[in-house]
């Protein structure tokens, strides 16, 4: 089971790009245990995947980092929203 | 566009008129009593200098539901006839439209207000992003301490789908 990891406007940079396809290990299993797992060698994303505004969505619904899921098909991390 | 389709959100790769956006919008709704608007269009100058272009990218496929929802919300919230909102991503150039939103309801508070809030609501919780591209290079843009406020107005309608 693969899962898309998507990256949205200023966090594609420090992310490397936009999109990671990936088989994610079995104990990933909220946002918080993702960062964890895509920063474990990269603070400077870090920093970023927790910085203020910047929401995380699951399968195109946006969750707290502390909401569990199994599998996801598509993960993304949101940055404040600028449309308009 | 399908002018035939109930739809009334469109997201554009490519530059749109909102002239004719506003012509088909009256002819779909000749009995309204009132139709408002708001047009946006990419600034020449920021703070820091003229601005070359606008970059915009956006959630394919979540950013037309995240829409569609909130357009449901204001159907729901005022008594319209219809609505029209296009909503620009790509390259865009100084003077090039960015969003385009339109309201049909008998009176025109109605009109207004569905108008406003929707603008609150692609300003803060749609998911698009921009980024500005000036002689020093390239800005994202994020949403100002005002574009917070002016949709808290609005919360009681939509904090179930704000995720907060």
């Amino acid at each position: 089971m693969t899962t898309r990891i998507l990256f949205f406007g200023k966090l594609k940079e420090p992310a490397g790009g936009g999109e990671r396809v990936v088989d994610l290990p079995n104990e990933i299993t909220d946002g918080a245990t993702l960062i964890d797992w895509l920063c474990a060698d990269n603070e400077a994303l870090r920093a970023e995947l927790t910085g203020v505004g910047v929401r995380l969505s699951v399968n195109q619904s946006i969750i707290s980092a502390e909401t569990p899921f199994s599998a996801p098909e598509e993960v993304a991390f949101l940055p404040p929203f600028s449309g308009g | 566009m399908n002018a035939s389709a109930p739809a009334c959100v469109l997201i554009s790769a490519a530059v749109f008129d909102p002239d004719e956006e506003m012509r088909v919008f009256r002819r779909r709704h000749t009995q309204a009593g009132a139709i408002a608007s708001f047009l946006g269009q990419v600034r020449g100058e920021n703070k820091d200098g003229a601005v070359s272009s606008l970059r915009l990218e956006h959630y394919p496929g979540f950013a037309e539901q995240m829409i569609d929802g909130v357009a449901n919300d204001a159907m729901a919230r005022w008594p319209l006839t219809g609505l029209r909102i296009v909503h620009r991503v790509g390259v865009l150039q100084p003077g090039d439209p960015i969003v385009f939103v339109a309201a049909a309801a008998a009176h025109r508070r109605a009109a207004f207000e569905a108008v406003d809030f929707l603008m609150d609501f692609l300003k803060t919780e749609a998911p698009f992003w921009k980024q500005e591209i000036t002689g020093d290079g390239a800005h994202w843009i994020e949403p100002s301490a005002r574009d917070y406020t002016d949709r808290r107005r609005w919360h009681d309608v939509t904090k179930e789908k704000r995720g907060d």
